[in-house]
């Protein structure tokens, strides 16, 4: 069964229940920029 | 057979990934922050080059490490602007930092030189006198 929670939200049980949103706002731009680098690198080994 | 396998930044691996041994981790971060301040992803890349894709730092174990050497005083973090123009926590070594990297560095490296000793061995060590 596929997991409906975003990956990158998943990740912030390492950082208990008190999780501000700078810490979302940090994986999320960790995690879309990872994306961002594997589309550009797939673009270039076609 | 030939080791064929995609680690989750899509890179095509001969090698299998090697774990960061416990406790190295600060290290190789602190050490990628002795160049210029990095944001997370700047250091998990940063990692990645310099080891030729061998290790690769996942975010769970990343962030809550940068967090506890920020708590230590060892970096400091500041949001700023990433080189595509998206609001990112950029975190810089602070001079406290720097004297823990030094001695990071030269644990590690006395460290290595011990296994190096036990893993290049050719026969058993003369017994000690007791």
């Amino acid at each position: 069964m596929m997991h409906s929670t975003p990956m990158w939200r998943r990740y912030l049980r390492f950082f208990g229940s008190n999780v501000g949103e700078n810490v979302e706002e940090e994986l999320r731009f960790h995690l879309e920029a990872m994306g961002a680098k594997k589309d550009a690198e797939s673009l270039w080994t076609r | 057979m030939a080791y064929s396998h995609k680690n989750e930044w899509g890179d095509n691996l001969k090698t299998p990934e090697l774990d960061i041994v416990r406790g190295t981790l600060d290290l190789l971060v602190l050490k990628s922050l002795s160049w210029e301040p990095l944001h997370g992803f700047g250091i998990a890349s940063a990692i990645r080059r310099h080891t030729d894709k061998a290790l690769l730092v996942e975010e769970g174990a990343l962030y809550p490490a940068l967090y506890r050497m920020e708590s230590k005083g060892w970096i400091r973090a500041e949001w700023g602007l990433s080189e595509n123009n998206r609001r990112a926590k950029f975190y810089e070594l602070t001079p406290s930092g720097r004297r823990h990297l030094k001695t990071e560095i030269s644990t590690w490296k006395a460290y290595a030189e011990a296994v190096a000793k036990v893993i290049e061995a050719t026969q058993l060590p003369a017994q000690e006198n007791a």
